[in-house]
Formats: structure tokens, sequence, C-alpha cells
């Protein structure tokens, strides 16, 4: 997994990845994820903004790292739920 | 739903179907009411993680940024309408900030409040207070207002980046009212600018 770049195919650059897509985006980060953290999120952000993509982004407070989405997260889950129902 | 007067102000100027970009759109209440009247394509920027929460919530396509930061991100011409409300006296940089808005789209419509009004001049003059007023509501050490204007020093900010106002709409006490001695009168501007 670390050794995976989206980008790579593309010329280094991760909007191209996107380039074109339909689909409906929404990437969710928590303060405390030192695995997946808030900043690496902003790159797919920024390259999907690029790419003209429908996407949502929020960093939520948790001090639970990268398990904080295993656990009760009440305004995560209002994310997902109109995310996803948006799309029904 | 009923909007407030000057989000309804700003949806008047946004044509049916048209891609909508709202920067500093907090819970996306304007959005919203774009897409379920106009069917609008919807997207926003709020820096709040708690708007941006009840704005995807909405079913919205949301982005926690900053517009001082992120709007070089987008393309140009990604969309026909750049919606800044009541958010152009918040940004570190407002100038620059126009300039992204009519970058990415091909009209902006911005709205602020209007520190040329009677109520704030009268605050100042007879009072020597920064106003705190209805459109004002926070005192000058907690405001995230950092760059007031009023609507001349506005429409003089608009002309030297070389940009043509559409249209403009002013309110007071939440109710549209004549162009005449807006800069006196109006609580708050609504301008439409075009490249």
């Amino acid at each position: 997994m670390d050794y995976f770049d989206l980008a790579a195919p593309h010329d280094g650059v991760l909007a191209k990845a996107f380039a074109g897509t339909t689909t409906r985006f929404a990437l969710v980060s928590f303060t405390s994820d030192w695995l997946y953290p808030t900043a690496e999120s902003r790159r797919i952000v920024r390259a999907l903004n690029a790419a003209g993509a429908a996407v949502s982004f929020v960093e939520l407070e948790s001090p639970f790292g990268h398990d904080a989405f295993l656990l009760d997260a009440p305004e995560m889950n209002r994310v997902v739920d109109g995310f996803l129902r948006a799309g029904a | 739903m009923s909007l407030r007067p000057d989000l309804a102000a700003i949806a008047d100027a946004v044509p049916q179907g048209a891609r909508v970009l709202d920067i500093g759109c907090g819970d996306g209440a304007l959005l919203a009411h774009l897409r379920d009247t106009k069917g609008v394509d919807a997207r926003g920027i709020d820096v709040s993680a708690a708007n941006v929460a009840s704005a995807v919530a909405r079913g919205l396509s949301v982005v926690q940024g900053d517009a001082d930061a992120d709007l070089p991100d987008y393309p140009d011409d990604a969309f026909d309408m750049a919606i800044l409300s009541d958010t152009l006296q918040a940004m570190q940089r407002p100038a620059a900030v126009l300039d992204q808005l009519v970058r990415i789209a091909r009209r902006a419509v911005v709205s602020f409040p209007n520190f040329g009004h009677w109520r704030v001049r009268g605050s100042l003059v007879f009072g020597g207070r920064m106003p705190v007023t209805r459109s004002l509501p926070v005192s000058w050490h907690e405001t995230p207002n950092i760059h007031f204007c009023t609507i001349d020093d506005f429409r003089e900010l608009a002309a030297t980046r070389g940009l043509r106002v559409e249209s403009a709409a002013f309110l007071s006490g939440g109710a549209r009212r004549s162009a005449g001695l807006a800069n006196l009168l109006a609580e708050q501007a609504v301008f439409v600018l075009a490249r």
C-alpha cells in the first residue's frame, strides 16, 4: 500500500487520474489521524477540484487517531448519511 | 423555505441550471435553495467544519477550505457563477479573491455589509466607537471582518480590477431599496460583476 501511487501512470499529475469523472466524492479526515493525515486528503481534494469533480471534504475533531471512524462519530454519520441520501 | 433577504437578492441573479460555486457557503442554505428552485450544479467552500457537515448533510458538495488559499485550485471558467456572500470583508486579500472569482467563473455575485451606512458613520462620528449594528453584530476584537468597505469603495475596487458591474441591489432593514444614496442608506449591497 505504501508503494501505490495513483498519480504515477498520469505523468505524476493526480488531477489527470480523475479527468472526466462523473462520480461524486466525499472525503472525511480526523484531526488525530497520523496514518491518513488531513494534508493528504487535501491533496486529493485539490486534484478533484482541478478535475471539476463534485467533491465534499471535512476534517473532524477527534482524539482517537486512525480508528476514530470506527467509534461513535455523530458528525461523520451526519456527513455520510447526507452524502449517501443525495446519491439515492 | 424563506431565504434571508440578502441571499434572496443573490439567488435572483443566478440563472436556471447554472454551475455555481458558493464561497463561504455556511450551512448551505443558499446552495440548497438554488439546487431545489433553479436546478443549479451547486458546489461550496466554507472554513467551518460544523458548517460543512451541515451542508454535506443536505446532500451538497461542499469542501472545507479557505477562499484566500484554495481558490487557485479551481480551473479557469469552471463555473458560470461564483458567489461570495457576506465574506469579502473577512478575506486576508479581498482584491486577490475578486480576481480569482472572475477567473473561475464568468460572473461573480458579491454581497457585503456597507461600512458607509449612516448608522456606522454615526457610531464613529458621534459615539467615537467602532459600530455594532444589525448587519455588523460583533464587537471589533471578535469580528472575523478585517477588511470593511463602503459601497463606493467596492465600486472603485471593481473598476481598478477591470471588472464591469452588471447589476447591483441594495438592502436596508431586510428590504430592497433604491440605488439613490445607497452608500449612505443601504446596510448591505449585492453586486453582480463580470470580466
